[in-house]
């Protein structure tokens, strides 16, 4: 064995000496092209990469006015569409500072079973980051959903003005978690009778709005709220 | 003395190259994973805040609740019975394959394996309608050819064992693109020695492949028991919430899944995890002493 | 003379014979999916499933139709972008990790491994949502950098090419010391090309997981222009409904890259043997 990997280092070190001893830089660039090129391109990857990454970090916008998911429904309701475009313009929000983010791409229904759904999966995680500042969907399906906690509990100090304007339209749901309570406690807002459905048309069933658990933005979904309305 | 100098010299310097070595690693990891555990491990000791309420700090009372329920240790025997299937399978076939398609010889080699790896790519929906067909109890291709009426997946005594075949089906690709890339790295020259010896195929087989693969086989044996023990998608994939066989089918992680995304009890989810984790430390801690005796390294 | 030959042909009709059987066995779910791609709606989910084939005619437009009702190239590009980046990641960074703990002494070798192995038993659902929070601050949702970012390091890799340098003869190292490199040279020169078919097999799994993975470009890119082909389909299941000969036919389009991807690698493993083992 010894004799072999003292004959590999030596090729090794030939190697070197190779590259060193060809004659025209041109020449000498070629030959370490051919034998490292993966390394070339995988460090000229790398930096590109890294710089991307540096950029996007100092460039882009971190915060949102205001998150929603508009779920289980087929119509535009995502970034851009009349519904976020007319809501931007009556809330006043400035865009350069933070985002305003529609996302109607997502599909669950908690009645039905959600193990395994991504789209779920997707809602938990905005919800438990606190990123997730409203859902809108189906009314049965929003209390099914409620029953998890994962929906401010509209009793809360947190919605006094909402309470205000909109309780005669709470809806309720009785907790999975019996701790907390064993009543029933308000988790959405009926909106079915709403601008939502009438003049834009994104659900045709009764459909209904929570308000993620964690969310810091409740003020947006009020004016959310109040832009329906109006 | 100056001997002893110079070692400690050498020593300190290959330990700095070490640690050189391992920071990218372990710095990722620290922060992409450990911080996140940790994070979990505080959760597990609370009671999850629901509908906007803080978390409350409980102590033990989750790990009381868990080990005094019975669909946990349900959980954690049957995601054993599930490995007792899935590894050693998945295993001696897959090192049956590697060893035939290490035959360079053999005509169509490179196709057959492009073949073992489809499996990997397909889409899961796909997997999951295609094994729904062969279990399927009045249309199913396995009663139908055994002329029986079998409840594959939901009679509670065989439903794990037909999960099982699903788990072992779905592993070998892995397993044997792992076992081809360990039979590359055995050098040919012991080959060539032994059969000048006279040494024919299946001696050829377990006096230099297996010695030889150990170090692969061990770690394909080690990461597949902790795959195999953190199972998940299967359960789901193939079983309906409705199943009557669920309950002893479900795997540990199904279960903590079942409660932190599904309910929302974060607190009793996390402290699942643990004793997983817990439980999986141990067979590891086991098995790594069992390295020593039965891997060869050159 | 007469009779090894006629054993050895025995033993090859066998061997293939297994192989087959073992090929065919792999091979249906994905006949399924074509065959599903060529079916209409109607028959794809028609109740009898000795329904293998299409009846109606076989309906190749199929694919056509889908190949312009999803955005095929955009995704494609995402998704290559982000198995390129955490292929490069993770063999870099695996390649270090795995020399050091398979090769050098250093103090705390032993408990810096066992971290390894307890990432690897944790079940990845419970590093999700402080990822995001990470990625979130970061400024990265919806980049190829959000992507990328879980994949930067891997335990899996780690260990699997610790397996490897573990593999390589001990007096190779001795020689390379003994000619003077240091051992920065010796991992770099002599080493890490010894495992280049570990490599490749860490390559092959980071970026078959890195396709697979549905949940994490679901959550970090929310819009569908920079998402993978994973989540974009899943995305576009949900828009669609379930058209299943839709589905399938966007499945196939999906995995053929990544066939081709395997395909490139598995080249490089019979390559592989010229530059490592006992051939040099």
């Amino acid at each position: 064995m010894d004799h072999k990997n003292g004959r590999f280092t030596k090729w090794r070190k030939a190697e070197k000496d190779k590259i060193l001893r060809i004659p025209g830089t041109g020449k000498k660039i070629e030959y370490i092209w051919e034998y490292y090129k993966l390394w070339i391109i995988g460090a000229v990857f790398l930096i590109w990469f890294v710089t991307f990454a540096v950029r996007q970090y100092t460039t882009s916008l971190r915060d949102y006015w205001c998150y929603m998911i508009f779920a289980n429904t087929y119509a535009d309701a995502g970034d851009h569409s009349d519904l976020w475009e007319d809501y931007v313009e009556y809330a006043g929000f400035d865009l350069t500072e933070k985002a305003v983010r529609f996302d109607a791409n997502s599909y669950f229904d908690y009645l039905k079973g959600v193990t395994g759904n991504s789209y779920f999966e997707a809602f938990v995680a905005y919800a438990d980051s606190g990123t997730l500042d409203a859902i809108v969907m189906g009314r049965d399906s929003l209390t099914a959903l409620g029953k998890t906690g994962r929906l401010l509990d509209l009793e809360s100090d947190a919605c006094s003005s909402i309470r205000a304007k909109y309780g005669d339209r709470f809806l309720y749901a009785v907790p999975l978690d019996k701790e907390y309570s064993t009543g029933e406690v308000p988790v959405g807002i009926d909106i079915s009778d709403s601008r939502l459905v009438t003049e834009y048309g994104i659900y045709s069933e009764p459909c209904a709005i929570g308000i993620g658990a964690l969310s810091d933005n409740v003020e947006s979904v009020e004016r959310f709220l109040d832009f329906l309305f109006k | 003395m100056k001997e002893k100098k110079k070692m400690t010299l050498r020593a300190k310097k290959e330990a700095l190259w070490g640690y050189a070595f391992v920071a990218p690693t372990m710095l990722g990891l620290i922060i992409l994973n450990f911080y996140p555990a940790i994070n979990t491990v505080y959760q597990s000791f609370c009671k999850t805040g629901d509908f906007g309420k803080g978390n409350t700090f409980v102590g033990l009372a989750n790990y009381q609740k868990a080990f005094a329920d019975p669909e946990i240790w349900q959980s954690l025997l049957n995601t054993v019975k599930y490995a007792v299937i899935e590894v050693p399978l998945g295993v001696v076939i897959a090192l049956l394959l590697a060893v035939f398609l290490n035959n360079n010889k053999l005509k169509g080699v490179s196709a057959f394996r492009t073949i073992f790896f489809l499996p990997m790519v397909c889409a899961p929906a796909a997997v999951a309608m295609v094994w729904k067909w062969l279990y399927n109890q009045q249309f199913g291709l396995f009663n139908n050819i055994l002329h029986k009426n079998i409840a594959w997946i939901s009679d509670p005594k065989i439903a794990w064992i037909s999960v099982g075949i699903i788990g072992v089906w779905s592993i070998i690709g892995y397993n044997m693109v792992l076992f081809i890339s360990g039979l590359k790295e055995i050098p040919g020259d012991y080959y060539e020695a032994a059969s000048i010896d006279g040494a024919t195929g299946i001696n050829q087989f377990f006096n230099i492949t297996v010695p030889l693969l150990s170090p692969t086989t061990f770690f394909i044996v080690q990461t597949r028991v902790i795959g195999a023990l953190t199972i998940f998608d299967l359960m789901f994939m193939v079983m309906d919430k409705t199943n009557a066989a669920l309950p002893k089918v479900q795997s540990t992680v199904y279960v903590f899944y079942k409660y932190t995304f599904d309910q929302g009890n974060k607190g009793y989810g996390a402290a699942i995890v643990m004793i997983l984790v817990a439980f999986i430390m141990l067979v590891t801690v086991v098995m790594q002493r069992a390295e020593k005796r039965f891997v060869f390294y050159n | 003379m007469e009779s090894a030959q006629t054993k050895d042909r025995i033993r090859r009709i066998i061997i293939y014979v297994i192989l087959i059987i073992m090929a065919f066995i792999m091979l249906v779910p994905f006949a399924w999916m074509i065959l599903t791609a060529l079916k209409t709606n109607q028959e794809a989910i028609s109740v009898d499933p000795f329904y293998i084939f299409p009846h109606n005619g076989w309906h190749w437009e199929t694919f056509g139709e889908v190949w312009k009702s999803y955005n095929f190239v955009l995704l494609y590009k995402n998704t290559l972008l982000m198995i390129l980046f955490r292929v490069i990641c993770a063999c870099l960074t695996a390649t270090m990790a795995g020399y050091a703990f398979g090769r050098l002494e250093f103090p705390g070798r032993n408990f810096l491994f066992s971290l390894v192995l307890i990432q690897m038993m944790i079940p990845s659902t419970i590093f999700i949502i402080p990822q995001y929070l990470m990625v979130s601050s970061l400024g990265w949702l919806n980049t190829t950098a959000g992507l990328v970012f879980p994949g930067i390091v891997t335990a899996f890799g780690t260990y699997l090419l610790k397996t490897g340098y573990q593999g390589l003869p001990k007096d190779l190292e001795e020689a390379a010391g003994i000619d003077g490199c240091n051992i920065g040279q010796k991992f770099l020169l002599i080493m890490m090309p010894l495992t280049r078919s570990s490599m490749v097999s860490l390559g092959i799994f980071t970026a078959l997981f890195a396709f697979k993975d549905l949940m994490w470009p679901m959550i970090v890119c929310s819009s569908v222009q920079t998402t993978t082909l994973a989540a974009g389909l899943a995305k576009a299941q949900g828009q669609y409904g379930s058209n299943y000969p839709q589905m399938m036919a966007a499945a196939v389009l999906a995995v053929v890259p990544m066939i081709v991807i395997y395909v490139i690698f598995q080249k490089q493993f019979v390559e592989g043997i010229a530059t490592s083992g006992g051939k040099l």
